[in-house]
Order: C-alpha cells, then structure tokens, then sequence
C-alpha cells in the first residue's frame, strides 16, 4: 500500500497535462508550487482514495497508461480532472461538483497556472514577457511546455 | 534542461572557477585576521567557519562548491558570499586612478573613499542633447554641472542630483508604482545617484546608447556577462544604486556612517514649486544596490545592503532604538506610506511628514549569520571601522539562468529565469513597495524585465538607458 508523494503527484501531473515534470517541478524551486498544490489535494481528498489514485497509476506500468486508468476509473478520473484543473487554473474544484471552484489556491497559483502557457500567452495583470512582445511571433508550444 | 543548469554547472565550469579563485584569492587576498584554533566543539555545536578573507578583486561570478549536490539554501548562501565578497571589493580604498589600493583595508585607517564611487553617473554619460560622454577616467570636475552649481564643486566633492530612486520623481505626476520621496528622521530629503563600471561604460559608448537618436537603430541590447576563463577572465557588467542621507553634527560624529562631502543639486520646478538649490553637506550611505551580470546569471546578480540603522523589520523594533527611518516613540504611524503632496526637497520636513519605515521581509537567517561573519572580519580590521555597520539584505537571482548572455534570444519562454528570493527590496530604495504580491511588490528582475530604451527595445534590465537624450 503506497502513500501519495509529491514525486508520485508530480509524476502523474505530468502524465495528466501533458507537461515536462522539470516544469511543474523544477529541482531548484523557488515558488514551490507544487508543493501547494500537493498540500491543496490532500487536503481536500481522503487517504483511501489518494492511496487508490497511486496503485492505479503505478500499476499501469508507464504514465501515460497510469493516467489513462485514473481517468477511466469512476472514483478517481473525478479527482484527476481536478487535478488537472488545479494545474491549468490554479483553482481547486470539488470532485463531487466539478463545475464548482472551490478556492484560487495563492496569488502564486493565478500566475503560474499552465493554462498561460498553453495559450503561449501570459495571466491578465502579470507579465513575463519584454515589452512589445504583442508585436511579435510567441515562442513554440514545446518552448514552454516541454523545453530540451 | 534549463532546471539543472545548476548540476551542470556544479560539473563542468565551477569546480575550474573555484580553482581558479581559489587561486586568485591566495595570490591576492588580503587575509584580515590569523585563524583562531576553534575551541573544542561541543556535539551540538556546529564547527565555527574561518573568517572570510577580504579581497580587492571583484568576483568573476558566483562560486558553487564541488559538494554536496546543490540546493536552494545553498545557491542562496553562494549567491549571498558573493554579494559580500562584491561589496568588500568594491568598497575598497581607491587611488586616484580609480584602482584599489592594494596595500590597504576597507576602514584601515577609518572612513575611505571607495572603488565604486569613482564609477560614472548616469548624468556624466547621459548628456544634454546626447552628447558624447568624456572618456572614463575623466575628473567629474570636468563634466558639464547645472549653471547654479559650476564652480562650485571643491576638490574631493561628489554631485548629488536625484530625489528619489526613478528621476523626475518630484514632478510626475502619475508615478508607476506607490513612490515617493524618502525623508529621514531629521526631516531631510534622501539623495541617490545611479553609477556604472567601465564594461557597461564601455558598451554604452560603444553603441552610442547615450544617444536617443542612435538608439533608433538598435534593435538589441546585451550588456557583457565577463568570463571566468582562466586565461583572461573578465568582470561584467555592473551597475550600483545609492542612497544617502544628509548627516546632522551627531551623526557625522557617530562614526557609523560612510561619508562622503557632496554637492547637492535640487533641480527646478514650476509645479509643484521648488527652487534651484545647490547645497554642500556631508552624507552619509544608507543603501547600496550592486548588480552584476554574469555569465551564470545573464539576468543579473541583484544584491542589497543596508545600513543597519535604517529601520526595523516589521514587529521587531527595539525600543528607544535611534534609526534613521523610523520614529520608536510613534509606533501607531502608517507605516511605508509617503507624505502627501507637495514634495519640496529644500524643506526641513515636520514630524508628521516624515515616514515610518519598516522592512517588510524579514533578513532571512543563514544572511544575518553570513552578515555577522563579514562584519566581524571588517572590524577586525579596525574595531571603529565604518564598514561594519552595513548588511546584505539578500541577494535576488535567476534559478533557472538564461543559456547565454542574451537573455531575450535564449531564454524567451522564461525570460527572468524564476528569481529567488522572489520579493527582495532595499528599505531605502524599495521603501514603499516592499511586500509578497507578484507584480506589484519590489522584485528586482521582474520590474528590470520591462526596461527598454527610447525605442521601446528590451534594454537588458536597465532603466537608464530611457534618460538618452
């Protein structure tokens, strides 16, 4: 029986948004937002349900099959879109209710949320880009999802 | 991947570069005090570090020991020994040709002129109607001064020109953040200046950036990162921000201050109203902001010191502690807030104007130990040394590095390189936005990311190339 690590979590969140783990985690990691985000989910989950969620991705054998199998189980494809909405938005929303957010988990979590960097874009209000950057072609998609 | 830039490094270019420190500081370090035979450790205790060697040479970058695998602490700390080993570097004692003195300590023989203050101003190379700046080395007597205050400049004086940390701070009326000016606990204006070292002198002048007009036909700016290679390794590009204070009798006394005689000019304005002044006084630093680019840091090394009497963190003042930013016997006041128009620097403020300063962010542990280290071995060097007053902050740096020194082209997707700390600020020269909200709280690289130029080009961090002319 294995317990939900922030390695695991990381792993799977990677495997669930289609994200570099080297992105939602880097190893020198100032802003720790998965560390928030982690706390975020086993605050809000059961521990029988978060043991479940390892066994299931660890089982699959490799993550993209793991992640296919939380998201084809009915207890815990609720939780993993979730988790995907944690990431994307920076929010956290009921699996019970999906269509209700709960809270914006941090100041950090808007600006860093990975819908901005889908849109290769950046969070009303906060910038990461030069000025004029408007003028110009944005980077690749992989650029920011998925860096060599 | 850019996040084991640090790993990387640890393997193939520092353990050369601490080498060649290594090196460099054996054959050029001035050792302050013999090493003490530490007492017999107790279990608990941890071993007392050596004391730090104190040497004129300004660090090529940051040093990252071979071992153990670093972390965020530990980059923290190397980044901060570094910030420490820059400003004992640069506070050194000075010849006239801007050259440290090597045969002497910081505070040796009691207050010093210093490497840095023989670094250029942003006024002696932005000129009017972008003119060419004279070649470094050129006596700041020869420089082109306001009409009121020609002349007026006596030997061994330096010219004081700005009120606040950004210019025109007095007569904008739209300001982009919370600012204003800094009024200490006498009732007087602070003054800052802005200076750069040759390398970014050089670039300037190189590519005419003093100029509005040339800047039209630029369409990049990377100011050099310096080279750690052995062979010819170089220091990059570094600019320091200033703030001093007008010092009264009793604090010129005090000892605790680097001084310096200024001539200090208010420039005119029509509104609000405030004559052209011209004044002689002696000043005393209160905040330095070093910031060096490198080519492991290509969004630069901020770090920042402060004099140790400017204010308290917040909830933790001590009681009828005189700091020079703070009032003890009005602990009520709104704190970090300015004073209501209008801002006339010629005044002597009332009590009511002047405001109560407070750090925001706590000086984090392993710092204060670090400071404590540094400030004991300057007053090794002379137990009244002024130098021992002063401590670092913190240092802000990139822990994801651009992979060169073009951030802009190499870096696009993460162009600040994700700072830690991520909020840093100076109490004298971030005074009023200090705080943990992203965008609006004082993070060096994340303001320094939307300089440009003139044009609106990316200016590489730098604001001061908007004053071409």
């Amino acid at each position: 029986m294995s317990t939900l690590t922030i390695s695991v979590f990381v792993d799977l969140s990677s495997a669930l948004t289609g994200v570099a783990a080297s992105q939602l985690k880097p190893q020198i990691d100032p802003i720790n937002i998965a560390g928030q985000y982690f706390a975020t989910l086993t605050s809000h989950v059961a521990e029988p349900t978060l043991i479940k969620l390892v066994t299931t991705f660890q089982a699959a054998g490799n993550p993209v099959a793991g992640a296919t199998a939380v998201l084809a189980d009915p207890v815990l494809g609720p939780v993993a879109r979730s988790i995907m909405k944690l990431w994307f938005l920076g929010v956290w929303y009921d699996p019970a209710k999906p269509t209700q957010a709960v809270n914006v988990v941090s100041a950090q979590a808007y600006k860093e949320s990975l819908v901005w960097r889908v849109m290769q874009s950046h969070p009303m209000g906060y910038s990461m880009f030069t000025y004029g950057y408007w003028a110009k072609q944005p980077p690749a998609l992989n650029q920011f999802i998925q860096p060599a | 991947m850019k996040s084991s830039r640090w790993q990387f490094l640890l393997f193939i270019g520092l353990g050369g570069l601490a080498a060649l420190l290594a090196v460099v500081a054996c054959t050029n370090s001035i050792q302050t005090a013999s090493p003490v035979p530490a007492p017999p450790a107790l279990a608990t205790t941890p071993p007392t570090p050596p004391p730090p060697a104190l040497s004129f040479n300004i660090p090529f970058d940051v040093t990252v020991p071979p071992q153990p695998p670093p972390t965020l602490e530990s980059l923290q700390h190397d980044f901060d020994v570094m910030s420490w080993q820059t400003f004992v570097a640069m506070s050194w004692p000075v010849l006239p040709d801007g050259q440290p003195n090597t045969g002497q300590l910081p505070g040796q023989d009691g207050d010093n002129p210093t490497v840095w203050q023989t670094w250029k101003t942003a006024p002696e190379v932005f000129l009017p109607n972008g003119a060419p700046p004279p070649p470094w080395g050129t006596p700041l007597a020869s420089s082109p001064l306001p009409a009121i205050c020609r002349d007026q400049l006596q030997p061994g004086e330096y010219f004081l020109t700005q009120i606040g940390k950004t210019p025109n701070l007095l007569t904008e009326s739209i300001q982009p953040f919370n600012t204003g000016p800094l009024i200490d606990q006498n009732g007087r204006y602070a003054r800052f200046e802005i200076l750069m070292n040759q390398t970014m002198f050089d670039y300037i002048v190189a590519n005419k950036l003093y100029n509005k007009k040339a800047q039209a036909g630029v369409t990049s700016v990377v100011f050099p990162c310096g080279t750690t290679n052995p062979a010819n390794p170089q220091v990059g590009t570094i600019m320091v921000k200033a703030s001093w204070k007008i010092l009264s009798p009793i604090e010129i006394q005090s000892g605790r201050f680097h001084t310096m005689k200024a001539l200090i000019y208010t420039p005119p304005s029509t509104n609000p109203i405030i004559a052209e002044t011209c004044e002689h006084a002696t000043v005393g630093l209160v905040g330095l902001h070093i910031v060096h680019k490198t080519a492991d840091a290509p969004q630069w090394v901020w770090s920042t010191f402060e004099h140790i009497d400017n204010c308290p963190t917040d909830g933790q003042v001590v009681p009828g502690h005189d700091y020079s930013f703070y009032n003890s016997n009005a602990p009520g006041a709104a704190i970090n807030t300015p004073p209501d128009r209008p801002w006339n620097p010629n005044n002597i403020e009332p009590p009511a104007r002047r405001p109560q300063i407070v750090r925001m962010i706590p000086i984090d542990q392993p710092t204060q130990q670090l400071n404590a280290t540094y400030q004991a071995a300057l007053r090794a060097v002379n137990p009244s040394s002024v130098w021992q007053y002063y401590q670092l902050v913190s240092t802000q740096w990139p822990t994801q590095p651009a992979p060169s020194c073009d951030v802009e082209t190499s870096a696009p997707t993460n162009l600040t390189g994700t700072p830690a700390p991520q909020f840093l600020g100076n109490s004298t020269l971030e005074s009023y936005i200090q705080g943990r909200v992203p965008n609006v709280s004082s993070s060096c690289i994340e303001c320094h990311l939307n300089a440009t130029t003139t044009k609106s080009v990316f200016s590489d961090f730098t604001y001061l190339l908007e004053r071409a002319q």
